[in-house]
């Protein structure tokens, strides 16, 4: 089994304060692979780090056409690693369809040019990424959402536009930030069923989750940091039984 | 785009409106001046709303892009170049300095990034002012020649002549317009709008955040340049005054009171900052405090400015006639409709 990403010996430190401790683990293609711990154990960093918002103090990251360290930030999606922000970072002001649409730009030419020039490859791709964007709004039952501002919308439709955007720029790795934050019960569900199709198509996975049901029942394996560290790694069974993770996270057992 | 003209249409009625204007409406030498100078300070505008209202960039430095223009067709003109080749290098420079000042700027926002441009356009100001043999310093420079003449068909056109002018200003602000209007509706302008909006996610999908930024400074700063050259070679006479913080400011106010981020809005802003001399004429020195008045209530209670304002007064007028509703229903149907 191939891993599509190797991560190891990650630390970053932010003054004194260390967010990331020297962390190694490796992502197995085609899988869903969730990451847990308390607040500020350093979630949001590591996928900061691997997206290359944040540069690592040491720690190597290797995707599948080397060292992702090498790459600046705006090449990270050109090979395949979308992400979503905790909260859905989102362009407030503009609708979903163009939100959704920013998840395109890396299949066209920015370039001014192209802009000021209407060639007719410009025309072709503006042709094919409306229906690939009325297809995948439809699939995520965005469609009839798509003209909605997006500030004014619930946190369902934020988080759905927020991976929509993601899906749109054709991603191997999808790296998603606590997605669940704020649904409600019956929306968890959904949103549940939603990852497991995508993953059943192929897509890897990383997750960002405080809802350990979810967690529990969607991932192949599980991730524990705590203040920076990896403290335990393994399927969801192995984790529930972890001892050092109950002690650090987990405690009583009514979060399960 | 709930029922709005499509962009071509707009851009033919508003050059017939442009004849039609001098045509029918304006009489006398002063009338035709106002409306050649506010043309060319619509297209100022139009640049300025580029990085203003689509990057989010406010940018002080655009009457110093402004002068680059102006200086370059000044001086290059009264020494027997072709306005043609005194545009192109207004053209060249005022772009190669718009990307320096992105470069020296990158890292800024908001104030920051508006006060470093109002600090170069200061600098820009005491070079024109000190560097004597090159500038001819405060006294500026006059005599610039018009644009020159041509022949197509055996007419001979001679830019002296007012509809000749007059025709190329209208034509460079409606080309601004419609490079304006391509770029919003293309990837680069998204890339913008993640300048404007969210820059890490912007970054994070792809845009080369500097690089856009860089572009966009550079094509506004030459648009503002060809605007300058314009009015050089309009007024014939330039000198330091054209080139300071109060022309960057004056292009600011018509984008905002115009509508930032809007089509046509700079340029209905310019002919309101232009014109406002002489509509408030009967109050002199109150004029000034009218005006920053009016830029606070725009700015505090209609952020869409003039454009929103006309686009809202256009549709509740549709609607009213269209469905008989009573006035109520149409300023809830209209607010529904011009959201955001």
């Amino acid at each position: 089994m191939s891993n599509i990403l190797t991560v190891s010996g990650l630390s970053k430190t932010f003054g004194g304060l260390i967010a990331v401790n020297d962390v190694s683990f490796n992502i197995p293609r085609g899988k869903i692979f969730s990451i847990i711990g308390p607040n500020g154990a350093g979630k949001s960093t590591l996928f900061d780090l691997l997206t290359r918002v944040q540069e690592p103090d040491t720690g190597e990251i290797m995707g599948d056409s080397g060292s992702l360290l090498k790459l600046p930030t705006h090449d990270i999606i050109r090979h395949g690693i979308a992400r979503t922000f905790q909260h859905a970072q989102l362009i407030e002001t503009a609708s979903v369809r163009d939100n959704v649409a920013l998840g395109r730009l890396k299949f066209r030419s920015n370039q001014l040019s192209s802009a000021l020039f209407r060639t007719k490859s410009f025309r072709t791709a503006q042709a094919l990424e409306d229906t690939q964007l009325n297809e995948l709004l439809a699939r995520l039952n965005l469609a009839e959402h798509a003209d909605t501002v997006v500030s004014k919308n619930s946190t369902l439709l934020r988080q759905l536009t927020a991976i929509a955007m993601a899906l749109a720029s054709e991603p191997n790795l999808l790296l998603l930030d606590e997605p669940m934050g704020g649904l409600i019960e019956n929306e968890v569900q959904g949103l549940m069923s939603v990852l497991r199709k995508l993953n059943n198509e192929g897509l890897t996975i990383v997750l960002i989750e405080h809802r350990m049901s979810a967690v529990m029942s969607l991932s192949d394996y599980v991730m524990v940091l705590n203040f920076g560290r990896r403290i335990a790694l393994g399927t969801p069974n192995e984790i529930q039984r972890d001892q050092s993770v109950i002690e650090a996270y987990l405690g009583a057992s009514d979060v399960i | 785009m709930n029922g709005r003209l499509p962009i071509t249409l707009q851009i033919v009625l508003a050059l017939l409106l442009a004849i039609a204007l001098p045509l029918f409406f304006i009489e006398g030498a002063y009338g035709r001046h106002l409306i050649t100078i506010t043309l060319i300070f619509c297209s100022l505008a139009v640049s300025l709303n580029l990085v203003m209202g689509y990057a989010g960039l406010v940018s002080v430095a655009h009457g110093a892009f402004f002068g680059i223009g102006a200086y370059c067709t000044a001086l290059l003109t009264v020494n027997q170049f072709s306005f043609i080749t005194s545009v192109l290098a207004g053209i060249v420079l005022a772009a190669s300095v718009g990307t320096l000042v992105g470069l020296l700027t990158l890292r800024l926002r908001g104030h920051y990034f508006a006060l470093s441009t109002l600090a170069f356009t200061m600098v820009g100001v005491i070079i024109l002012e000190r560097w004597d043999e090159v500038t001819r310093g405060a006294r500026g420079v006059s005599n610039i020649p018009r644009a020159g003449s041509f022949s197509i068909a055996g007419f001979d056109i001679s830019f002296k002549e007012f509809w000749p002018n007059y025709l190329l200003v209208t034509g460079v602000f409606l080309l601004f317009v419609m490079v304006s209007n391509l770029i919003i509706k293309s990837p680069f302008g998204r890339a913008l709008l993640c300048i404007q909006r969210n820059e890490l996610l912007g970054a994070v999908y792809g845009v080369n955040i500097v690089k856009v930024k860089l572009q966009v400074l550079a094509l506004s700063a030459a648009m503002a340049s060809v605007s300058g050259s314009l009015y050089a070679s309009y007024i014939a006479y330039v000198s330091p005054n054209d080139a300071t913080f109060m022309r960057s400011f004056e292009a600011i106010m018509s984008v905002v009171i115009g509508g930032t981020g809007t089509i046509w809005g700079p340029a209905l802003g310019s002919f309101f900052i232009q014109l406002s001399p002489e509509l408030l004429r009967g109050f002199e020195s109150g004029r000034l405090l009218i005006l920053g008045l009016i830029l606070i209530l725009i700015v505090r209670f209609y952020p869409s400015g003039l454009a929103g304002l006309s686009l809202q007064l256009w549709q509740a007028l549709k609607v009213a006639l269209l469905t008989r509703k009573t006035s109520k229903e149409v300023v809830h149907a209209v607010k529904d409709k011009s959201a955001p």
